[in-house]
């Protein structure tokens, strides 16, 4: 490969488009006769449907329909499991996915009763508030724990508790070494719930063409060709005749992979139904409840450590909120169980959770994707060791890291994709290191903190390791075609929410062609255009859409080659792409363009050889033998403000291995945002729930998302370890950034605390959290605090 | 939620338990009142409808039961009320003390449940709008103890915006049911 | 039907003159009714800002205001910012600047950022980072983590110090 765009920070192909108010949006479709949805949402979060009273509703001049769960018929259908459960021995799961509309029982605040079809949102709306619904309201489940208990309300009838899975993983036996150890710290671990929250709200347009039998949808997903696939079956239309567009998407972070959320099966079937094209667009009050969240888990962990601070093994137990329904199976779960043993040489591994069902939203991959709850565990855990063991933070990390001759190392676990959990490459303590030094960690421990300290400032360090499954199967494709202009046209079936892929795929395909990456027209994310593929989720479309472009571009270039040969005249071995153009090694000046080629290759008249295709194009696709281990330091200074609790971070650092770059710019942009979305996650945001499962903070005036002024200015420094599991040698970037941060954020404040600092040992926090925790501490009271 | 708080009217304690269970002058000092009326013993129905500026009206059903009375002294309301969008339900306790001939002091404290877009949304007005709302009308029917009350127009400015095309509706069923939790 | 009322201001330099209902939003008659659907709406609540427009000159949040309160008022949208140079549009040094330094992932909150930053910039024309992050404190971005905004700001404050000419 001529390695002239990878590697480079190419500017971006996709910026003018959405600089300048030109980029489509799923909300910008504007369609004739279009008509409007609106929903009508449960306000318990969990109650019996004695009536729903439609008529008045119905009455109304700009209401064109009115509907509830009986006015579906056989439509009517509980959505599919989306991600069945890997094949772990033992493992128990219980089944219940969400519905379109409530039908006898609402289950979530929020969960969708009846749908109202205006010609306009605001009229829709106003009928909304004529429907009248009969609700007797039951006892809401929402703690985890008393969830399982006997006396505790059933969501699902049809099972026979609130228990939605238990999963045991384990290798070697960790109770032998645990009472051989001579150490075994024990704690128990919170996490809570959050939102996504991207900035563009979730929306759906459906357009019926009934004379051409076609449906084209509009849809703010992350898995187009899956929602194409299934819509489909659902409708009963050939998958041919149904195009899903994910057209620009205003950031996923995970709920947008979601499906099928009911607004996606309902929209479609309202659009064949009144034979005009409907629309309907989230507001932000109705995605506090109507998208996916996700957080909430307890873990009660042990470590269990030599003397010397040599991990023996780990047992952790916890309890898994997957909300009212479980359509996407264990993925979140099982990210943190496997996600926990992080760097590190674990010999024992014992990992037992239960995942709960409770009558809040659903839970879903959200950025991180339950990864950042395994850091937090396992980073918390070596703290409290170095504290009680007395060794150094660093240096208890050190000692247990695997080494790069360990690798591929085999943790003897399934992952989230149903592989072996095996790390396919690493150089651990490399990027430590460079976190050490760059930081000044020795100098800043021995010295600073304490001259600090005197001087009454409170400033702590923060330095914590992670690593992250990326780029798993099974598959994507990917198109390339050169027409007949010189255009290099890509088509694969990601779709895209701003990661940069119309830049960095076009770069993989330029330098095969020897083209700029600006001649390379991406088109992701419609099935109309390319229809075998996933979806963008767990960091994988850089890895494994990348691939797919990479093995197509180099299948074209080798027309290419043999065209330009035979138009040359000159052997196959003489020819080098360029400039947009094939031209001889040794006589530049004799060429030709890959639009002229393009030509030459789909005649009009004559014969085209039997066995060949015409044209310049192939079709590509990579499937991983499995996923890829990207990893990382993240170091931080924060300034900690005992009387306010508030903080300032005064550094933020980030040593990252992704393999190899293609766009270092992006990659960056990528891991900064994920800290910003962390720092979000650690200190600012929390979706508050009460005792009757009411959310009692759904608006940004009171879910508070991290602002200019909250993150601070991110260093990245790079290692590189390419993967030897895809061509390109690259590992997924998307989640890094917001993984280890709510770990980072607990080791920093309790150094900058110092003495009398209460453990931390739930997330996320915020000033008011954590000066509770402070106070319960008695740290206003320690003389430390009393000079 | 749970809330608390006191009153003094100027009147007699007999004649504040008597304005408290009528229901015409209770409408009266309640902003959107359609309707409230008593449907039986101690059993009391009614129904407010709020229109804010352009915002169309949104209803809101309620329902009272008083229990445990002891006149002139105390009672207990068993409220329930749901509109579109939210609902409330639980109990108040209402207390009534002489502090001399035309002085009366009312204690009152509610536990409710407070669910749907009101909660969600409307949780820093809840606390805050009702407690001021509250004292507006305990003084407008302050007031009917010496003279009768009219109308109040309210100052529903700046209600745009809040989220939803019908935002508007949802503030103005924050500060009606708080001023209900208060005032009833 | 509502009733309506005919509102008239100019966007972009171009009168508009439409009959609406009065509880409409700005930001949907900007969005629905004109079709300019550069300007997003991210909350309306007016917190996010990615609905921000220039009305005067000066930042609003278009998803706080009714079309009607536009009345009479020259309005600018993020399609209004690149100036027609009748060969294809020739972005703004700002715009220019976000590409050049990757401020923009997803690119949903994007117009905001830039509708608030044009007055911010006419203001302020060598602002200093805090300042910067303090301009941009009401317009919320999940993508980025601000960073390369902050970068691109500073940049086009150099750009526009040194081209006097560029266009507002």
């Amino acid at each position: 490969m001529n390695a002239r765009y990878f590697g480079a920070s190419v500017r971006r192909n996709e910026d003018e488009r959405l600089l300048t108010g030109q980029a489509l949006f799923v909300d910008d479709v504007h369609l004739d006769e279009m008509l409007h949805v609106a929903f009508l949402r449960s306000d318990y979060a969990h109650a019996r449907i004695k009536s729903i009273d439609l008529s008045t509703a119905r009455s109304r001049d700009a209401v064109l329909g009115v509907y509830a769960a009986g006015d579906l018929g056989d439509y009517w259908q509980p959505g599919p499991l989306l991600v069945p459960p890997p094949p772990i021995e033992r493992l128990e799961f219980h089944e219940a996915t969400q519905v379109p509309l409530a039908r006898d029982k609402v289950r979530h605040v929020g969960e969708p009763i009846a749908m109202v079809v205006a010609r306009s949102r605001y009229e829709a709306e106003d009928a909304l508030a004529l429907i009248q619904v009969d609700l007797e309201p039951l006892d809401a489940v929402v703690e985890l724990e008393a969830a399982l208990a006997d006396e505790s309300p059933r969501l699902h009838e049809h099972l026979e508790s609130n228990l939605a899975a238990h999963v045991i993983q384990e290798k070697g036996d960790y109770s032998a070494v645990a009472d051989k150890a001579a150490h075994v710290i024990k704690r128990r671990f919170r996490f809570d719930r959050g939102a996504a929250a991207a900035m563009e709200n979730r929306g759906v347009v459906a357009d019926w063409n009934a004379k051409s039998g076609e449906l084209t949808v509009w849809d703010t997903t992350q898995a187009p060709i899956p929602i194409r696939n299934g819509l489909a079956r659902l409708l009963n239309i050939p998958e041919a005749q149904v195009r899903v567009i994910a057209p620009f998407i205003g950031g996923g972070f995970g709920p947008k992979i979601m499906m099928f959320y009911p607004e996606e099966v309902l929209i479609p079937w309202l659009a064949m139904r009144h034979g005009r094209p409907m629309k309907w667009i989230e507001d932000r009050q109705e995605s506090f409840f109507a998208t996916t969240q996700e957080r909430g888990q307890i873990h009660d962990a042990e470590l269990a450590l030599t003397e010397g601070g040599i991990i023996l093994g780990v047992r952790d137990v916890f309890w898994h909120d997957t909300g009212a329904y479980d359509p996407y199976g264990l993925t979140v779960p099982i990210n943190s169980q496997c996600t926990l043993l992080g760097p590190y040489q674990v010999p024992n591994y014992y990992s037992e959770f239960r995942s709960v069902f409770t009558n809040k939203p659903i839970v879903t991959p959200v950025r991180g994707a339950g990864r950042q709850h395994g850091v937090f565990v396992m980073e918390r855990l070596l703290d409290i060791a170095a504290r009680e063991l007395d060794i150094d933070r660093v240096e208890i990390r050190r000692r247990n890291l695997l080494a790069p001759e360990d690798f591929p190392h085999d943790h003897e676990i399934i992952y989230q994709d149903s592989a072996p959990l095996v790390y396919d490459s690493g150089n651990y303590e490399a990027a430590l290191d460079k976190a050490v030094e760059r930081m000044e960690y020795k100098q800043f421990v021995r010295e600073e903190r304490a001259r600090l300290r005197a001087e009454g400032r409170n400033v702590g360090i923060g330095i914590v390791s992670y690593i992250e499954g990326t780029g798993i199967g099974p598959y994507e494709g990917a198109r390339v075609t050169v027409e007949p202009s010189g255009t290099v046209c890509l088509a694969t079936g990601v779709g895209t929410q701003g990661q940069g892929h119309f830049t960095t795929f076009a770069q993989i395909v330029a330098d095969e062609l020897g083209v700029t990456p600006d001649r390379v027209h991406v088109v992701t994310g419609d099935t109309g255009r390319f229809n075998w593929g996933t979806g963008t989720f767990a960091s994988r479309g850089a890895v494994v859409a990348g691939s797919a472009c990479h093995e197509a571009a180099v299948a074209v270039r080798a027309m290419v080659v043999a065209e330009a040969a035979a138009a040359l005249e000159v052997d196959a071995d003489d020819i080098e792409l360029a400039e947009g153009t094939a031209r001889v090694k040794s006589r530049p000046e004799t060429c030709i363009s890959l639009g002229d080629l393009a030509v030459r290759s789909n005649p009009l008249r004559g014969a085209v050889t039997p066995g060949t295709n015409p044209g310049l194009e192939a079709t590509a696709y990579f499937g991983p033998e499995r996923g890829t281990t990207a990893s990382g330091v993240h170091a931080m200074l924060v300034e900690v403000d005992p009387e306010t609790a508030m903080l300032k971070i005064l550094r933020y650092l980030v040593v990252h291995d992704c393999g190899r770059v293609i766009n270092p710019m992006i990659v960056e942009g990528q891991i900064v945002g994920g800290v910003a979305h962390g720092i979000g996650n650690s200190f600012y945001e929390q979706l508050h729930f009460d005792k009757a499962g009411q959310l009692l903070n759904a608006s940004f005036m009171d879910y508070l998302l991290p602002t200019a002024t909250d993150v601070p200015h991110v260093e990245v420094d790079h290692v590189e370890t390419p993967s030897p599991y895809n061509p390109l040698g690259t590992k997924g970037v998307g989640e890094a950034g917001a993984i280890p941060v709510g770990a980072l954020f607990a080791q920093a404040i309790e150094d900058a605390l110092g003495d009398g600092a209460p453990e931390i040992l739930e997330m996320p926090l915020s000033p008011n959290r954590l000066f509770e925790l402070l106070s319960e501490a008695g740290y206003y009271r320690s003389p430390s605090q009393q000079e | 939620m749970q809330m608390a708080s006191q009153f003094v009217f100027a009147g007699s304690r007999e004649k504040v338990w008597e304005m408290l269970h009528d229901p015409a002058i209770l409408a009266k000092a309640l902003p959107g009142t359609k309707r409230l009326e008593m449907v039986g013993e101690d059993d009391y129905e009614g129904e407010m409808q709020v229109s804010v500026g352009p915002v169309t009206a949104a209803s809101f059903a309620v329902t009272i039961k008083l229990i445990n009375k002891v006149p002139p002294e105390s009672f207990t309301m068993v409220i329930d009320g749901r509109g579109n969008a939210g609902y409330t339900a639980g109990e108040a306790q209402v207390k009534l003390t002489e502090q001399g001939p035309e002085a009366t002091l009312m204690e009152y404290s509610a536990d409710l449940d407070i669910g749907g877009r009101v909660a969600a949304v409307g949780q820093r007005l809840i606390d805050s709008v009702g407690k001021s709302m509250a004292k507006q009308g305990l003084e407008a029917i302050n007031r009917e103890l010496t003279g009768p009350v009219t109308g109040q127009a309210k100052d529903r400015r700046g209600l745009a915006g809040l989220g939803g095309k019908r935002a508007g509706a949802v503030v103005a069923i924050v500060i009606i049911l708080a001023f209900l939790l208060f005032v009833l | 039907m509502q009733e309506t009322v005919t509102v008239r201001f100019s966007v972009n330099g171009e009168p508009v003159e439409r009959s609406v209902e009065p509880r409409m939003l700005l930001s949907d008659f900007l969005r629905h009714e004109l079709d300019l659907t550069g300007t997003h709406v991210g909350c309306e609540h007016g917190v996010c800002g990615a609905c921000t427009v220039l009305m005067d000159g000066d930042a609003v949040r278009s998803c706080l205001m009714f079309a009607v309160q536009a009345e009479g008022a020259e309005l600018t949208t993020v399609e209004g910012l690149a100036s027609d140079t009748g060969e294809g549009p020739r972005l703004h040094v700002l715009q220019e600047a976000f590409i050049e330094k990757h401020g923009l992932q997803c690119g949903f909150c994007t117009p905001g950022f830039l509708m608030t930053l044009i007055p911010f910039l006419r203001d302020n024309p060598t602002p200093s980072e805090t300042e910067i992050r303090e301009a941009v404190s009401g317009n919320l971005c999940r993508c980025t983590g601000y960073q390369n905004i902050v970068s691109a700001v500073r940049f086009a404050a150099r750009r526009m110090a040194t081209q006097p000419e560029v266009p507002e």
